[in-house]
């Protein structure tokens, strides 16, 4: 695509690109080190990654001032308004995601005392999500429509895992009380990698309203490849 | 779409040996309003010159095609120009009132038609600078020159006595661009209100304007209708490259 007449707007979107990839990168990291530090009960671990959230956060708010100053100064169309749109939203999720990791490094802390005897599969699980989160930016990096349909896709899978870490997890609390309070951590660490994949869907889907026009939210997924592909 | 008020088919146009327009097909809804966006010399304010035969008197120009209004073709022979401009009126880029009376720009071209009827005119001027939103500014000063008004109220003036001749379309060159924001936020909140009544296809070279005022805009490049659509689609969603690196800025 050409560039904009006007030079200093586009030195603007590669700033916010660059800003949400450096966002991203730590939300990345922050995930990968919440389930080290579960898995390795690793309190030291737990905190850094509880400090770092704050860097995220800061990210966001500047995220944030850089696309109102977009909006007020360029008032963007077409595709600079899909990206603008875009990143409004996704700087949520990578916030949120931000928040969910914080959430299991505090899980970490609140089963030191009785850590759980049995991690089930949270390493395969943490690594999934992670791999999705990967893809999930690395789609909006490339302005990749395929590697993001192909994280939508995935997400199923995740969801799986989830639920028979959950019904796992029931079953060594119907077996022994003592471990009822290190099973519901543990399955709520599941949870908030479900919940973290779901970020990255919603990240995918809006690298796809971004790059394509379409939006894919709430349909299904052979709809979705359909309109991708110029069929509907 | 429904039935269209004017449609143009093929419409190509030449001054002297250069062909401006090269064949524009593009239908304008009734009572909506439709931009006409594109670069300088892209044939939009041409197309808008072509809709009530403004072009007629220039020597040199010569057009083929139709341009339908109603299903009636407005170049056939049979048509007189006097009466389709009484149909179709014209507001221009800067704003024009007659050297007369507030209350002569209005009830000027009734009384040409042969309008005599004292109290028929009163009630012309007043509906007329109503519809127009300029009633209250000028209602004690009728008798006062339209020339002596600010340029916004110069402009709806104008729209005043395009809308005396109780005409079905609007033209609007370039509307606002002699007037400041506020003037121009006036201007177009009058045109969506004419829109009841009236169908409106405006020449815009503000970009915003036409997102904000229009339903329907098309895009016009070197004599070619580039783009017609929806307005909130075309300008989130273009289906054509050059619409979007136009509307994006990333043009020439």
């Amino acid at each position: 695509m050409p560039l904009h007449t006007m030079k200093r707007f586009d030195e603007e979107l590669d700033e916010i690109k660059t800003h949400i990839l450096a966002m991203g990168g730590l939300v990345e990291r922050a995930i990968e080190n919440a389930v080290k530090s579960m898995l390795e009960q690793n309190e030291e671990l737990a905190l850094k990654t509880l400090e770092r959230d704050k860097a995220i956060n800061a990210l966001e708010v500047q995220c944030d001032e850089m696309t109102r100053e977009i909006l007020v100064r360029r008032q963007p169309a077409a595709g600079d308004l899909r990206f603008i749109m875009g990143i409004i939203k996704l700087v949520t999720d990578l916030e949120r995601m931000g928040d969910l990791a914080s959430g299991i490094a505090q899980g970490m802390l609140r089963a030191e005392e009785n850590p759980p005897r049995n991690f089930s599969n949270l390493d395969i699980m943490g690594e999934k999500v992670v791999r999705q989160v990967k893809r999930a930016l690395d789609a909006f990096s490339r302005g990749d429509t395929e590697l993001a349909m192909l994280v939508i896709e995935k997400d199923a899978g995740i969801d799986i895992l989830y639920k028979r870490m959950y019904r796992e997890m029931l079953t060594y609390m119907m077996e022994d009380p003592r471990v009822i309070g290190s099973s519901i951590i543990l399955s709520n660490v599941a949870k908030n990698l479900e919940r973290i994949a779901d970020h990255a869907t919603n990240i995918a889907e809006m690298v796809i309203y971004m790059e394509r026009g379409h939006d894919i939210r709430h349909v299904d997924h052979e709809a979705a490849a359909r309109l991708l592909s110029g069929e509907e | 779409m429904s039935k269209p008020k004017i449609s143009v088919s093929d419409l190509k146009l030449w001054y002297g040996d250069h062909e401006t327009l090269h064949g524009i097909d593009v239908d304008f809804e009734a009572k909506k309003v439709t931009a006409l966006i594109g670069p300088s010399g892209c044939g939009k304010s041409t197309l808008l010159r072509c809709l009530n035969r403004m072009n007629d008197r220039i020597v040199g120009c010569r057009i083929e095609g139709s341009v339908l209004l109603d299903g009636k073709d407005i170049n056939a022979p049979d048509v007189d120009v006097v009466q389709l401009r009484t149909h179709v009126g014209m507001v221009f880029q800067k704003p024009n009132p007659f050297p007369k009376s507030i209350y002569e720009n209005i009830i000027y071209a009734p009384q040409i038609h042969g309008m005599v009827d004292k109290q028929g005119m009163d009630e012309l001027v007043e509906t007329a600078l109503r519809k127009a939103s300029i009633w209250d500014e000028v209602k004690d000063k009728l008798h006062e020159p339209g020339t002596a008004l600010s340029g916004g109220q110069q402009q709806r003036l104008c729209i005043a006595r395009t809308i005396a001749v109780k005409p079905d379309v609007i033209l609007m060159d370039e509307p606002c661009s002699a007037l400041d924001p506020i003037a121009t936020a006036k201007i177009e909140e009058l045109i969506d209100e004419l829109k009841q009544d009236f169908t409106i296809i405006m020449v815009t070279h503000n970009m915003q304007q036409a997102a904000r005022v229009s339903d329907n805009t098309a895009f016009f490049y070197m004599g070619n209708l580039i783009e017609f659509g929806e307005t909130s689609t075309l300008f989130s969603q273009p289906q054509q490259q050059q619409t979007e690196d136009y509307i994006t800025g990333r043009f020439g």
